[in-house]
């Protein structure tokens, strides 16, 4: 038989599992909820170029898919030319998979992914804040955050 | 009773929020397709534009320009150069001599320097930055040193320890301001006997520039600045930042310097050009002779011009090398009696000959 102090403590300790669980769902429903928010194609803070970002699996990737000038100065659709590994430098930069391994970590960011500038062939570690619907902050950096670089890129839509 | 039905509603409640959890924890995982696309149309894109009204800004940087470096540790090594030390008449004949004009000695020091971007956005970036260079003055023959001047110098040779702050503001694609402001302690002092803060010295400058292309950003603006080593001098800038084509570029900072560059590739880069530096200098001396006593308490206006050559290349990752040679030749040496005296009214003068230099740093670079 239950004490009256024992079934208090009983509907205490259920509502308490009750409100954690609502918090739990609420929580990751809301965080859930916009981590394909980043999905889109984006323009660089530049000007220069556009990226789509897509998910494959549980990350994010992103793909050159617009150049402002597409060719070098002799009329040819510019090349990796700056990349590193030598093997690299014939490939196309209109479709080059510039942004990789992103995995979204709530609200509203992205991290753990790499970010590749063309322009100088160096890869950077890279995270992404989404600060409204339409715009991407995008950090590459070295080591720690610190020591890094944000590009603002802005959500771009097919015009009619 | 009333508590059973409670108690029963509440595990209720419960059990429907864990299965509304559960189900919606789940969803994303059932909802996780592959949405890669093969991106073949990519003519399509050019259709596409801002969703809203975007304001945009151009950015900092010129295609091929040399590393912007966070971090640098650098040496530096100036030859043998000799030093001739005139004072100027005291007004009186009683002074006992003021011992051997000429000296001859060896420069070098470290030159470190730090630079954090603060705030890196597109409508603004921030960089505060500290910087500490030395001039050590290995003197030879050291006993036969008795001159006052060529004293302070080798007991403590000179240093710059600095805080600077540079503010990069983009107004649209096409314009910027640059601001940059720079406090330096300036003087023969140590570790242990910190020169005090009223001797700083503050420098500062404003650009206001059109950036034209990827290819090519200038601008005009006025420093307050100490590289021509006297007081207070105010000069108008040219910055001018051009890269013709992959290989060849000019990044210049008149008349603070100015560089050709050429890129062996995007990892190492040769600069053939001047640097215009110089500071002015708080003197301290200790000695109680009527020389010592003279210049305790001075300004060395330091002016000197360096044509130098300088290699970077790339190590590994974003660590850089960069190694430098040429001629230093010197604009000004000479001793003002306090930091507010007038221009060209030396106590003290010095002329110096022109030796070659070497420097080398290792650098953490910016993305």
């Amino acid at each position: 038989m239950l004490t009256m102090e024992m079934k208090k403590w009983q509907l205490f300790t259920w509502t308490a599992v009750a409100i954690v669980c609502c918090y739990l769902f609420l929580n990751t429903y809301a965080n859930d909820k916009y981590a394909d928010a980043i999905i889109g194609v984006w323009k660089t803070g530049s000007g220069k170029g556009m990226v789509r970002i897509y998910k494959e699996g549980n990350k994010y990737y992103g793909k050159i898919v617009w150049l402002k000038e597409p060719n070098d100065e002799n009329g040819k659709p510019k090349v990796d030319k700056n990349n590193s590994d030598e093997s690299l430098r014939n490939r196309p930069l209109l479709g080059l998979v510039n942004l990789r391994d992103f995995v979204y970590k709530g609200n509203k960011v992205w991290e753990d992914g790499r970010i590749y500038d063309p322009e100088n062939g160096n890869d950077y570690s890279c995270e992404m804040k989404l600060t409204d619907e339409n715009t991407l902050e995008v950090r590459g950096y070295i080591g720690v955050s610190l020591f890094g670089r944000t590009d603002i890129w802005k959500r771009q839509v097919k015009k009619d | 009773m009333l508590f059973r039905i409670s108690s029963l509603s509440a595990q209720a409640v419960c059990l429907g929020a864990l299965l509304v959890c559960t189900l919606y924890t789940a969803n994303p995982l059932v909802a996780q397709t592959d949405t890669t696309k093969v991106e073949e149309d990519f003519d399509q894109y050019s259709q596409y534009g801002d969703d809203e009204s975007v304001k945009r800004y151009c950015t900092q940087k010129v295609q091929y320009l040399s590393p912007t470096k966070l971090i640098s540790i650098g040496y530096e090594l100036q030859l043998p150069q000799t030093i001739n030390t005139s004072f100027a008449s005291f007004g009186t004949s009683t002074l006992p001599s003021e011992g051997n004009p000429t000296a001859t000695f060896l420069s070098h020091g470290l030159r470190l320097g730090a630079n954090f971007p603060v705030i890196s956005r597109s409508s603004i970036i921030i960089n505060l930055g500290v910087n500490y260079y030395e001039s050590r003055m290995a003197f030879e023959n050291q006993a036969a040193v008795n001159n006052a001047m060529h004293r302070a110098l080798k007991e403590r040779g000179l240093r710059t320890t600095g805080l600077m702050a540079t503010i990069f503001k983009p107004l649209n694609e096409k314009n910027f301001v640059i601001v940059a402001a720079n406090a330096d302690l300036n003087g023969n002092y140590n570790f242990a006997d910190v020169q005090p803060l009223s001797t700083l010295r503050y420098s500062i400058l404003g650009i206001y520039g059109w950036k034209k292309s990827d290819k090519l950003m200038w601008g005009l603006g006025w420093a307050r600045t100490y590289r021509l080593g006297e007081v207070n001098n105010t000069v108008p800038l040219l910055m001018y930042n051009r890269t013709f084509n992959d290989r060849w570029g000019i990044e210049a900072l008149l008349p603070a310097r100015l560089n050709i560059r050429h890129n062996f590739s995007p990892t190492s880069l040769l600069l053939l050009g001047y640097e215009l530096e110089g500071n002015s200098y708080h003197i301290r001396t200790t000695s109680s002779d009527p020389f010592s006593q003279r210049i305790n308490g001075a300004e060395i206006r330091r002016s000197e011009l360096k044509a130098r050559l300088t290699y970077e290349r790339q190590i590994s990752g974003f660590i850089w090398l960069s190694a430098q040679a040429g001629i230093r030749m010197n604009a000004n040496f000479n001793v003002s009696a306090t930091e507010r005296a007038p221009r060209r009214d030396y106590i003290v003068t010095n002329t110096l000959s022109n030796p070659l230099f070497f420097a080398f740093s290792i650098n953490l670079v910016s993305p």
